[in-house]
């Protein structure tokens, strides 16, 4: 257990070590940390861009509705490093899991901390809050 | 012995990499960071499990004698690493109990950032971040320098921001008017060797960046110099002395140290291809009442 762990927390601090950082801007002026948000969709775009990447998932909510939403995720390379399978994974149709913090104004955008896939796996996002894991 | 090995990597590896990433470091997280860095000379890289560690390589010079500010041996390829440090204030090296040497107007606005979470940081819209914001940065990181002493030049290459560079030259020549009459976003910089101490001397900023990442104020009568020294082949000490009586009352001096990526590459960033910052740029008066601050 101790071994998987500190396996784990070396990959994550590996991954984070060496991907490049492509943007700065203050997480705080455009999301709220206090508003933690999960959302579970599928997804209908994916743009592997800098300075963030964006994922567009179709959610639906209680009443059987689809919304679509918009997830920002880190630069790329911070994605794909993080497996060798994540290229195909994050592509259209792929049911994913985000949580992250929703942005300040309102629209259906989510700063994302994690993404989990159907098999329970789950990635780091990217995010630029440095205030959270 | 490998469960033993991991679990002492993974420590000084996360304590290093949560210190790059928050800031100024506590002593435990700067005892890591030297550790990783090998600043005592404990190691040169990082291992796979089972192998010994690389001694850390002598500095190589290059053939006018200086020493190399980049690689000569591919075996020990890679940039220089991106580290968060934000605010100026705890960077300084000398007067460190005065603070930042604000004018009241400086003050005021560097106050409005912090108040309005650097909503209006030029970076935002993809601008690139010159003077010490490009060392400070790390977004602009990693960085690499190109030394050409057949040409007196160096060139200075960076990752992140807007695929930027900055030009050294370092042929003697003083700095032009041009340089003052029509100033740029990283100025114009002439630089010379002082022993083993790169210094970098850059005027004729435009005002259309800040100085540090959490809105310490920029004038176009900013002068900068900035020394890098390769303490070992891990560790780039960085000093600056900010002289922008625009602003600031007096000149003030902030330093601290940034550590070798080894085998590291620059990728390509440009981050003016799909940027949503405008979309996301926030209404002042709704960010003020979430965050419960007062206009």
């Amino acid at each position: 257990m101790r071994k998987k762990l500190a396996a784990m927390v070396v990959f994550a601090a590996a991954a984070l070590n060496t991907v490049p950082l492509s943007a700065h801007h203050s997480f705080a002026a455009e999301f709220d940390e206090n508003k933690k948000i999960t959302i579970k969709g599928t997804l209908t775009k994916v743009e592997l861009t800098n300075p963030h990447g964006w994922l567009y998932l179709n959610v639906k909510d209680k009443d059987g509705n689809v919304e679509n939403w918009a997830v920002e995720t880190g630069a790329p390379l911070a994605l794909l490093r993080q497996g060798g399978d994540i290229k195909k994974l994050l592509a259209t149709g792929t049911e994913i899991i985000v949580d992250g913090w929703l942005a300040r104004n309102g629209s259906k955008t989510i700063n994302g901390r994690s993404i989990k896939f159907a098999d329970g796996r789950e990635i780091l996002a990217g995010s630029s809050n440095n205030a959270a894991p | 012995m490998r469960d033993h090995w991991i679990s002492k990597f993974a420590i000084a590896e996360s304590v290093a990499v949560l210190t790059a990433i928050w800031g100024v470091p506590s002593l435990i997280a700067q005892t890591a960071l030297t550790a990783q860095t090998g600043q005592q000379g404990s190691g040169g890289e990082r291992t796979k499990a089972g192998q010994p560690a690389r001694p850390m390589p002598p500095i190589p010079r290059l053939s006018d004698g200086t020493p190399s500010l980049g690689w000569v041996d591919p075996a020990y390829k890679g940039v220089w690493k991106p580290v968060r440090l934000r605010d100026y204030a705890d960077l300084l090296v000398e007067r460190k109990e005065e603070g930042l040497p604000f004018q009241p107007w400086a003050k005021a606005l560097y106050e409005y950032r912090i108040k309005t979470e650097q909503k209006d940081d030029p970076e935002s819209l993809c601008l690139p971040p010159g003077g010490t914001l490009a060392t400070v940065n790390r977004t602009a990181s990693p960085w690499e320098f190109l030394q050409m002493p057949e040409q007196k030049r160096i060139i200075r290459v960076f990752e992140g921001a807007s695929h930027m560079w900055q030009v050294i030259y370092m042929d003697g020549r003083p700095h032009p008017q041009e340089a003052y009459d029509l100033p740029t976003w990283m100025g114009h910089s002439i630089g010379h060797w002082e022993g083993d101490t790169l210094v970098v001397d850059t005027v004729g900023f435009n005002e259309g960046h800040w100085l540090s990442t959490m809105g310490a104020p920029r004038t176009n009568l900013h002068h900068l110099i900035e020394r890098f020294t390769r303490t070992n082949y891990n560790t780039l000490r960085y000093e600056a002395t900010i002289d922008d009586p625009g602003a600031y009352t007096r000149p003030f001096k902030i330093g601290w140290n940034i550590a070798w990526g080894y085998g590291q590459e620059l990728v390509e960033i440009v981050c003016t291809e799909n940027n949503q910052y405008p979309n996301l740029f926030p209404d002042e008066d709704t960010l003020l009442k979430q965050l419960q601050r007062k206009p």
